[in-house]
């Protein structure tokens, strides 16, 4: 019981952080399958759902970030930075999936840069709302 | 020679059959997020499913009754009859998961997306149901499912630091980040994963299938007591990957396509051909013994006549049931839920069911009205009771996990 109650009694911070660990895997994640896909080792089918499921997996994670209710100031610049960092990501990793189609190797060397800064910024965002 | 040959492609098969999208999934999630850390529970779950493997396999040999029939007999009609549903349901979420694994594999080889492999898979999975003689559907699965030893080669491949990783496995810990109720929740799950209740009805109804009688229990014994655990040390395999490659990167398993990931780093796409074909034939091996699983619980409790053995118009009510779990799973899945989370709680209900037909086993592998002299000796009955207890204390924690842990996210 003691358990239950702790785990719906954290505020935002634990859902925020959530999100934001989740988006930083999904970003590593496609970061991973891009250059598995640019070195020769992985396919572009691979690649491509990967895209797709990493894209699905942030958008679930930027709704349940935006579904989080602060209750106030605090909270809500803490969900506002958590939700401007989620629409980043998602911008890469669109990015990310059009070079897919296409793109030099100089810009799937850039989408997977961006990748992994995104990544690492959203784990440090994790990490810093950790109830 | 051709009785080794027998043994050979029995164990061969054990080994082939023993993964499926369950295990697959749930020991990338883990070793993605508590790297070895949960590999006694593998360990365990594989001395588990190998003594119940062993005991109903016995039963069904000796008595030539299978898991469903003594179910009834011995609970009766109506306190039998809640057992049926709830292995029945878990059996339909599980057989959901496998097709939906088909459908995501073949996502994967072709990059068409997977819901438009979803009837292509069913429709597949019943012709081998109906088409196929039972030993050829389950000698194929399970040879071709063989390739995924490719997970235990791209372990050496990645060369990884192995004082690290017998270290993760000789002493858990919680990783930081993580909470020792979600630690528990997937060690439930992995439990779960690895003591699949459909795998006993499926192995009890095989015995039936293939006529077995007293003189085949030295085979099936070792088929049993050898492949398994060499199948399952593919699910540590499976966990040693995605505690090499994607714990370190921050990675947390949610799809199929972050699984194979690691092979490819570790072998380019000759492994990942070979892992596409063993998922493939992992989870479509799965799929016709689930589906076979859901017509032997029905038709086996209900008196109905069943078998494969039998021609389709013999047994039409065992078959019209298997097309019914066909549909009903293409129908979850084409509503768009997510076959990987279909899967985690697949494996976690399973844990919950498990002592439903467990606990009937044990009673009859223990009756020496039914079992004669094959009644389980005095060191199968101490593991059965340890086991007993284990199994207990996972399907009642199971719940209360799953609420705390939010599913383990």
């Amino acid at each position: 019981m003691l358990l239950l109650i702790a785990a719906c009694s954290s505020g935002i911070s634990g859902p925020l952080g959530k999100s934001a660990d989740e988006a930083s895997s999904a970003a590593s994640s496609l970061a991973l399958a891009l250059r598995l896909e640019t070195s020769g080792r992985a396919t572009a089918a691979v690649a491509e759902t990967t895209a797709e499921n990493m894209l699905d997996e942030t958008v679930k994670a930027y709704q349940s970030a935006a579904s989080q209710e602060p209750s106030d100031g605090t909270e809500l610049a803490r969900q506002q930075e958590v939700l401007q960092a989620l629409d980043r990501t998602l911008h890469s990793l669109q990015a990310a999936r059009l070079t897919l189609a296409g793109g030099s190797a100089a810009e799937r060397e850039a989408a997977v840069l961006d990748l992994e800064h995104q990544a690492a910024e959203l784990s440090r965002l994790g990490k810093e709302l950790k109830p | 020679m051709k009785k080794l040959l027998g043994l050979a492609l029995g164990i061969l098969t054990a080994i082939g059959g023993f993964v499926d999208i369950g295990d697959l999934v749930t020991n990338a999630v883990v070793g993605s997020r508590f790297g070895l850390g949960l590999v006694w529970v593998t360990l365990l779950g594989i001395v588990g499913i190998c003594l119940f493997a062993q005991m109903s396999g016995r039963v069904a040999a000796v008595s030539g009754r299978t898991t469903f029939e003594i179910i009834r007999e011995r609970l009766g009609p109506r306190a039998s009859a809640s057992n049926l549903a709830a292995s029945f349901l878990i059996n339909l979420m599980t057989l959901t998961a496998e097709v939906g694994g088909i459908a995501l594999t073949l996502q994967l080889a072709s990059s068409v997306h997977y819901l438009a492999w979803v009837p292509v898979a069913a429709v597949a999975v019943w012709l081998v149901v109906w088409r196929v003689k039972f030993k050829i559907l389950e000698n194929v699965a399970g040879l071709l499912g063989l390739t995924l030893i490719v997970f235990a080669v791209a372990l050496f491949m990645l060369n990884p630091d192995w004082p690290q990783l017998a270290g993760q496995a000789a002493a858990p810990t919680v990783p930081e980040g993580e909470e020792p109720a979600t630690y528990w929740y997937y060690a439930v799950a992995l439990f779960g994963a690895a003591m699949t209740p459909y795998e006993v009805f499926f192995f009890s109804s095989g015995a039936v299938e293939e006529k077995w009688t007293v003189k085949d229990l030295n085979q099936s014994r070792v088929n049993v007591l050898v492949g398994f655990p060499l199948g399952g040390l593919l699910s540590i395999a499976i966990a040693g990957c995605a505690a090499v490659v994607l714990l370190p990167a921050q990675i947390g398993v949610t799809s199929l396509s972050q699984v194979v990931l690691p092979v490819a780093q570790a072998g380019g796409k000759l492994a990942l051909a070979f892992v596409l074909v063993g998922i493939l034939a992992a989870t479509f091996g799965a799929a016709l013994e689930t589906t076979l699983s859901s017509g032997y619980t029905l038709a086996q409790y209900f008196g109905w006549s069943w078998g494969k053995f039998r021609r389709p118009v013999q047994a039409a009510r065992f078959h019209l049931t298997m097309i019914v779990g066909l549909l009903i799973g293409v129908a979850v899945l084409m509503t768009g839920v997510d076959p990987v989370q279909v899967t985690e709680y697949s494996v976690v209900f399973s844990a919950i069911a498990l002592p439903l037909t467990y606990i009937p086993i044990l009673i009859i592998a223990n009756d020496p009205e039914y079992m004669g002299e094959r009644v389980n000796g005095r060191t199968t009955n101490l593991l059965g009771t340890v086991f007993l207890v284990v199994i207990l204390a996972a399907a009642v924690a199971a719940v209360p996990l799953m609420i705390v842990t939010g599913a383990g996210s």
